[in-house]
């Protein structure tokens, strides 16, 4: 008996012994395990800007966490040695969910971001994870591109206090090409994160030729302010060649600068440049009086000027998740 | 009681509008019938030790 997945899009129908288009997915003995479950082939304590994250507890560490699997399959994935390998091929430690906890606190750690790969395929570990992490009174966080269904989605947000999702393009022809995926349901993905309580931060990595034409940009940063709100932070991402793209070259720091300057001009709040060293394009200012509150290099962060989630200068509330 | 066919058109469509707002709205409420997969038994690859000193230093991956 064949049965079928409804954590994504695809609604993969599994035959007995089949996996599905994630690679972890899988029909064993007529029913549907995640193969990779209390299995992460990756646990590092790292800042919580990487993931990027710029208006969720400035300078705190997160414990991140991925397993192998993916269910987008896009040709420039920078982490494709574990998101595009079937879990026999990753080697993986065993760390249980309450294990998993217990080692985020053991290093200090506020929050534990479901990162790296997509959490949406490992969904059920990042969602006995989170459970007990928020009664411990960890955060919870996903990095994710968002490619799921919106009952799961919504069942996820229940314990996750911030998200950064990946917004490649505002383009369904993008995400057929380069990602193996559709457009519609990222989008859905986004509105409902975001209905769910949940502190959403977007990225869009910029690709030469690809995605990063002024209507490119303008297009996507006008969805972002009438969908998400003018308030929602946007980190425009530089592309390095990796992995099935190594035919393009990396994006030019005035390109992502050029993509800043169209979204600040179409009025969203909080802009950001990313994978890439610059001063002004990696702080945060107050939207209302243009101070400087967050002043960041690189992971580091140099100065914050926010107290009790307001600008310490004109008092008005800027928007994130500030303890 | 007798009924034109007009009329029994006009109630149809209204009866088949009804069904598709209401289809929409219970699909809205109820819960999904989405459904948990299930823990595997033995992971299908290599398990490894923790290397404490890799984890404590930020990861090579993106994100």
């Amino acid at each position: 008996m064949s049965v079928q997945c409804e954590i994504c899009p695809r609604r993969c129908k599994l035959d007995k012994g089949e996996s599905g288009n994630c690679l972890i997915r899988k029909n064993v003995d007529e029913k549907l395990v995640l193969t990779t479950y209390g299995y992460p082939c990756a646990t590092h304590v790292d800042p919580v800007e990487k993931k990027p994250l710029f208006h969720f507890m400035p300078g705190t560490k997160a414990y991140s966490v991925a397993t192998a699997g993916c269910n987008l399959h896009c040709k420039n994935c920078q982490n494709w040695e574990i998101s595009q390998s079937p879990p026999d091929k990753v080697p993986a430690r065993h760390l249980p969910p309450k294990e998993l906890v217990k080692e985020a606190k053991k290093y200090n750690c506020k929050s534990i971001a479901y990162t790296y790969t997509d959490p949406v395929v490992f969904f059920e570990y990042a969602y006995d994870t989170s459970a007990i992490a928020r009664k411990e009174g960890i955060k919870n966080i996903l990095v994710t591109a968002g490619y799921i269904n919106k009952e799961p989605m919504k069942v996820l947000c229940k314990n996750v206090d911030a998200a950064n999702i990946d917004l490649k393009a505002y383009s369904d022809k993008f995400y057929r090409d380069v990602c193996r995926a559709t457009l519609k349901p990222v989008l859905e993905a986004l509105v409902t994160t975001k209905s769910c309580g949940v502190m959403v931060e977007v990225t869009n990595l910029l690709i030469p030729t690809l995605n990063d034409s002024d209507k490119d940009i303008t297009e996507l940063v006008k969805w972002v302010k009438a969908n998400m709100g003018k308030e929602t932070p946007l980190h425009f991402s530089r592309f390095f060649p990796n992995f099935r793209m190594r035919n393009l070259p990396a994006t030019s720091i005035n390109k992502l600068k050029n993509a800043r300057k169209i979204a600040l001009a179409e009025g969203l709040e909080y802009v950001y440049i990313g994978n890439v060293p610059t001063e002004e394009a990696e702080s945060t200012f107050c939207p209302f009086c243009k101070e400087l509150l967050i002043q960041r290099s690189g992971y580091s962060i140099l100065k914050n000027q926010i107290q009790d989630g307001k600008c310490s200068k004109c008092k008005n509330k800027i928007y994130g998740v500030w303890k | 009681m007798e009924m034109k066919r007009r009329e029994f058109l006009k109630l149809s469509g209204l009866f088949a509008v009804a069904m598709v707002v209401g289809n929409n709205v219970l699909k809205e409420l109820l819960p999904s019938d989405f459904s948990r997969a299930f823990k595997a038994g033995k992971y299908p690859g290599i398990v490894k030790k923790a290397n404490m000193r890799e984890i404590v230093k930020p990861g090579k991956w993106a994100g």
